[in-house]
């Protein structure tokens, strides 16, 4: 019997939903809290305690009309369900509930690439493809195609889309490139998207707009349907790919680096999600922090300067690729060496001069859409799986970067941690993320890195900055601060969810969007 | 030129990840744990820099236990409770990525590359 059951929900009737919701997808998919296969949708990362997300059941169905009949039981029994894809939503909450006690609907066995048509360039997949199946599936088939794979190379394509992701080839964000989407509704019934709607069209992955309002966006970072389906546009395997690091000697490059980076990506002679990366991103590749400081708080700037030196690593380091026709990207190239000369002391690296060096490798590997989990080297920084990724966008301006960057490592530094930054650049802004590393064994440490966290949402909030994602923890906290004319925004979402999902089953609290009658404060 | 070309494809995919492993035949059983091991843990546990785990585990234990493949002292149990557990960094794995009888072929493979039969 289990322990567990969604707030409001009898014993009777969550037995009777369990039931019912065997009857649909056979009894091993559906796993109650006393099963221990439930340990795999705990949020194993987040400094808040394991038990305060963790799930009543997970329910796994192989089919969209499996999904309709499990929403359809989800509906009449009041259970609240949270949809995931693959599932591995690492730094915001992994595979995990908003709160306790919600049942977790695992898309995960959905895991076919419907089709791919390499005449137009576009692919229509399932929820559970993940990166890696999507990749040799590609491989498998020898089509001239990329995808486009976030560092977390165990997610996959529609859960990275649908909470915001990005990538790093020229069609790293993701959610311009989606195009078309099937969703279950909270009543079960069934709608597709644009030109999904009209019977017979096939240009489902090819129009994003179809007739009247546009509404894909309404089904992402949000609770409004379950999504089955998306398409997605392809990118052309290019004749050339050129990638490419820049090295930075000091801290205060990034003002220049900045704004001589973003004429390049405006006119999109870089067309891809460039990064600029600071020193221990790239040091957690080679080192931990054990190796430099046995005691407590952020390393100093002269041990930052050492291991830049030991390991021939930029203060900030700037990866991007030019991609096209060879000519064309020759010529582009001395456009790019001739801007970054102009930063004293940057340091100009292809591929050949970088030979097995795994952080130049991996960055290489994700700008041509590779899947490679190297990046979690992060993890081993100072041990103990701890991880929660703060991330605000910035314009892309220098001055703004800079002072991003001064505000996060004050907070950080203040807290006892070390800034562990990147930036991730888009077409006219920067995902600012903190990747914020912590040893979840240690409860103080946990505790400081939830405070930090907070209190970064508050200082950037007051300097208008806002952040495009976040963790389940925080998901309230954030929704709060985008609070123009009294809270209109978010106003605006609750009025949707109780037009779309008036019994409010549908992951209850995502971003901050809660069903008539449940408050952030309830909750807790 | 570009060809024209439509594939609706599910067997693939299906097949990599429900897989399952048959009794008895214990070459086809490596095979498939390999094929497995290359999907779903090489990118951590691959040898060398760029591995987190290969990295994390020569830190913890020498490099000539960092790589787990082979490893004599890893039991089958206990690498499955790791798998479906997690531990420290390493995240669990639901069993709708990898199914119990995947798990088995994994495990088996892990222990025993070469295809000799794992105690049990
Ligand atoms: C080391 C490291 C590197 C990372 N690198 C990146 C990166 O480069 N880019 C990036 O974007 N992120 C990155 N992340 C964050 C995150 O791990 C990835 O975005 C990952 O792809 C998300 O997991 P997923 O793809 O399995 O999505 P899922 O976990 O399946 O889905 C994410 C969320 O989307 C919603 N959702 C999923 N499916 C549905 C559905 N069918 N209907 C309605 N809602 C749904 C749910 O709220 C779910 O929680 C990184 C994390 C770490 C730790
Ligand atoms: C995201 C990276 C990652 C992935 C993917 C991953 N692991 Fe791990 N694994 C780790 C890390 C890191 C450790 C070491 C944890 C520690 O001790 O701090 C580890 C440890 C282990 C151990 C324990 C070794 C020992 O000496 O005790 C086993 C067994 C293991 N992993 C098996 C697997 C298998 C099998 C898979 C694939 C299904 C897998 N791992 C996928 C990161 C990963």
């Amino acid at each position: 019997m289990n322990a567990k059951l969604p707030r409001g929900v009898s014993k009777e009737q969550f037995a009777s939903a369990m039931n019912a919701m065997r009857k649909v997808v056979g009894n091993q998919w559906v796993i109650v809290d006393d099963n221990p296969l439930i340990a795999g949708y705990m949020d194993t990362y987040s400094a808040a305690p394991v038990s305060s997300t963790a799930a009543s059941a997970a329910v796994c169905p192989a089919s969209v009309e499996e999904v309709q009949q499990i929403v359809k039981i989800a509906h009449s029994h009041r259970i609240p369900i949270w949809s995931i894809a693959t599932g591995r939503n690492f730094a915001y909450g992994g595979p995990a509930p908003r709160s306790a006690g919600q049942v977790v609907l695992d898309l995960r066995r959905m895991n076919r690439v419907l089709e791919v048509n390499t005449e137009l360039g576009y692919a229509i997949v399932e929820p559970g493809v993940g990166y890696v199946d999507f990749y040799n599936y590609m491989q498998k088939h020898k089509l001239p195609y990329w995808i486009d794979c976030a560092a977390n190379g165990m997610g996959g394509v529609m859960g990275n889309t649908l909470d915001h992701g990005v990538g790093y080839t020229a069609y790293g964000d993701h959610l311009l490139m989606q195009c078309g989407m099937e969703v279950v509704m909270s009543d079960g019934s069934l709608m597709r998207t644009g030109m999904g709607a009209l019977p017979n069209s096939t240009c489902f992955p090819l129009y994003k707009y179809g007739y009247g309002p546009y509404i894909d966006g309404l089904f992402t970072q949000s609770n409004f349907g379950v999504v089955t389906k998306i398409g997605l546009w392809l990118m052309p395997e290019p004749p050339a790919f050129k990638p490419f690091k820049v090295q930075f000697e000091s801290e205060d490059d990034l003002y220049q680096a900045t704004e001589l980076m973003l004429p390049l990506k405006i006119n999109m002679i870089i067309p891809n999600a460039a990064i600029t990366t600071h020193l221990l991103w790239e040091a957690s590749l080679f080192t931990t922090k054990h190796e430099w400081s046995s005691g407590p708080g952020a390393l100093p700037q002269s041990t930052l300067r050492r291991i830049a030196e030991k390991f021939d690593i930029g203060m900030w380091n700037f990866y991007a690729a030019l991609y096209g026709m060879p000519e064309v990207v020759e010529e582009n190239w001395k456009l790019v060496e001739a801007t970054f000369q102009k930063i004293k002391g940057a340091k100009i690296i292809l591929g050949e001069d970088r030979k097995g060096d795994p952080s130049f490798d991996y960055r290489a590997r994700l700008m041509r859409g590779e899947p490679n989990l190297t990046e979690f080297s992060l993890l081993n920084w100072v041990g103990g799986g701890g991880h929660i990724n703060f991330s605000p966008i910035s314009p892309a301006s220098g001055d703004d970067a800079m002072k991003q960057f001064h505000m996060i490592r004050q907070v950080c530094e203040k807290y006892g941690f070390d800034y562990i930054g990147e930036f991730v650049i888009g077409w006219r802004e920067q995902h600012h993320i903190l990747m914020l590393m912590f040893n979840r064994y240690d409860a103080d440490e946990s505790k400081r890195a939830h405070d930090c966290f907070a209190q970064l949402i508050d200082d950037a909030a007051a300097q208008g900055y806002g952040e495009y994602r976040t963790n389940l923890h925080f998901m309230d906290a954030i929704a709060e601060t985008y609070n123009a004319n009294d809270g209109a925004l978010l106003k605006m979402h609750r009025r949707v969810k109780r037009a779309l999902d008036p019994a409010g089953i549908l992951a209850p609290g995502k971003n901050g969007i809660w069903p008539i009658g449940e408050t952030p404060e309830t909750e807790s | 030129m570009i060809v024209r070309r439509t594939l609706t494809a599910a067997a693939l995919i299906a097949m990599m990840i429900v897989g399952t492993a048959h009794a008895g035949d214990m070459k086809n059983s490596v095979s498939h744990g390999e094929q497995i091991f290359n999907t779903q843990c090489i990118f951590c546990h691959g040898q060398g820099l760029g591995h987190p785990a290969w990295q994390m585990l020569a830190l913890k234990k020498g490099k000539a236990k960092a790589y787990i493949v082979g490893r004599t002292d890893l039991t089958p149990l206990y690498i499955k409770h790791v798998v479906r557990n997690g531990l420290i960094e390493m995240p669990p794995f639901r069993v709708s990525q990898i199914s119990n009888p995947d798990l088995d072929a994994l495990a088996q493979y892990i222990t025993h590359p070469d295809g000799a039969q794992s105690a049990k």
